[in-house]
């Protein structure tokens, strides 16, 4: 992504398969228009189903008033469910996203880029469940046979796994599950450009396979066991990271209930001592639990 | 389901997944989950469009018991989802 202020085109940008078109890009600033090229994916041809429409985010040109002088970026933003609509509000910024229409508007009162970057993550959020895929809280590796997800509770482990992993990774905070129908879950990882406390990495373009979704919880001695598709289901509700609309929810539900049908998952007790790789590759390599 | 006509419908805030014959039932706005085994699943799928009597013998059918019981369990199971404010009348 170019910043806008350079461009004739609109500005566009790719997130875990969804196309973002920002309306009219020379509104970006150049501070946004460095974090649209953080957040930029590498494309993944394979597997594209047919396009859905690209969401469409109006840059409001009217400031938005804060509410409060002094509000510090760091301030958390509520996100809201009202009437169909998807609004994030913040001391500095106000967005409302229609994720049926795949359209939104951002007022903002700053020329930073955390407004942007959060609006995005949130129409991200709303829009994934209804192109078959979900946002997950979790940390996402590249293993040999494919992508790994590892999700859990804050202190659960997630970033330090990922500090730790022998292979690539996509995310420490949020990875996206898209579906792919060349993979054996029919499933692929994709990372989102989202970090958490690991910093920003240099994550693999495209997608790759699903191969497992693992549920962390720190402690001794090491453990794996596999979680039934109901238990895989209700431990992934609280990092599956939807707006709370009915209506994205269902949507979300439904891929996950199609998800752990299909894709393996299980509970990891670990710790930082004993590291897991060795029983991971195992259970990629189909010698792990059953 | 005092008057056996009478629909209770889910909460418009619910959203929920049938898995393996079970059902998983969330709560959007608290995020909380509630599972239903087999029989719990079967009635929530047939409240909104059945009345109990209809959903009575269908349990009675599925699970091999009188109609008598499916009902008192029915009665009971409807009780418990309108007290944890699952429901609401059509």
């Amino acid at each position: 992504v170019t910043p806008a202020a350079e461009r004739k085109e609109p500005a566009l940008l790719e997130l875990a398969r969804v196309r973002f078109v920002f309306e009219p890009a020379d509104r970006l600033t150049a501070e946004e228009g460095r974090a649209l090229d953080r957040l930029a994916v590498g494309g993944d041809e394979r597997d594209r189903r047919e396009e859905s429409s690209p969401f469409r985010l109006q840059i409001v040109g009217e400031p938005w008033a804060p509410r409060q002088r002094d509000a510090a970026p760091g301030h958390t933003a509520e996100v809201e469910w009202e009437g169909g609509l998807v609004h994030v509000r913040h001391p500095t910024f106000l967005a409302v996203i229609d994720p049926s229409e795949r359209t939104g508007r951002l007022w903002r009162g700053t020329r930073e880029a955390y407004p942007l970057e959060i609006t995005l993550r949130v129409a991200l959020s709303s829009c994934l469940p209804f192109d078959g895929g979900l946002p997950i809280h979790a940390a996402g590796l590249v293993a040999e046979a494919g992508g790994l997800v590892f999700f859990g509770p804050s202190g659960a482990g997630k970033s330090t796994l990922a500090g730790l992993s022998p292979w690539p990774v996509l995310s420490d905070e949020l990875v996206a599950v898209v579906p792919s129908p060349s993979s054996p879950t029919g499933f692929a990882l994709v990372k989102t450009g989202f970090w958490g406390t690991l910093g920003e990495g240099n994550p693999p373009a495209g997608a790759c396979p699903l191969a497992a979704i693992v549920e962390l919880d720190k402690g001794r001695p090491f453990a794996l066991e596999r979680l039934s598709p109901t238990t895989a289901l209700r431990r992934l509700i609280p990092s599956v990271l939807v707006p709370s609309g009915p209506p994205v929810w269902e949507a979300a539900l439904a891929v996950l209930g199609r998800a752990v049908a299909r894709v393996p998952a299980y509970r990891m007790t670990w710790s930082p001592d004993e590291p897991p790789w060795a029983a991971l590759r195992e259970l990629q390599s189909g010698t792990g639990p059953p | 389901m005092d008057d056996p006509k009478r629909r209770p419908r889910p909460s418009p805030r619910l959203a929920w997944q049938m898995i393996d014959g079970e059902a998983v039932i969330l709560d959007v706005a608290s995020a909380r989950t509630l599972g239903l085994n087999p029989a719990g699943a079967l009635i929530w799928t047939l409240l909104p469009d059945h009345d109990e009597l209809e959903i009575a013998a269908a349990l009675a059918r599925r699970f091999a018991v009188d109609v008598e019981a499916a009902l008192g369990d029915l009665r009971e199971f409807v009780g418990d989802l309108r007290a944890r404010g699952l429901l609401e009348e059509a």
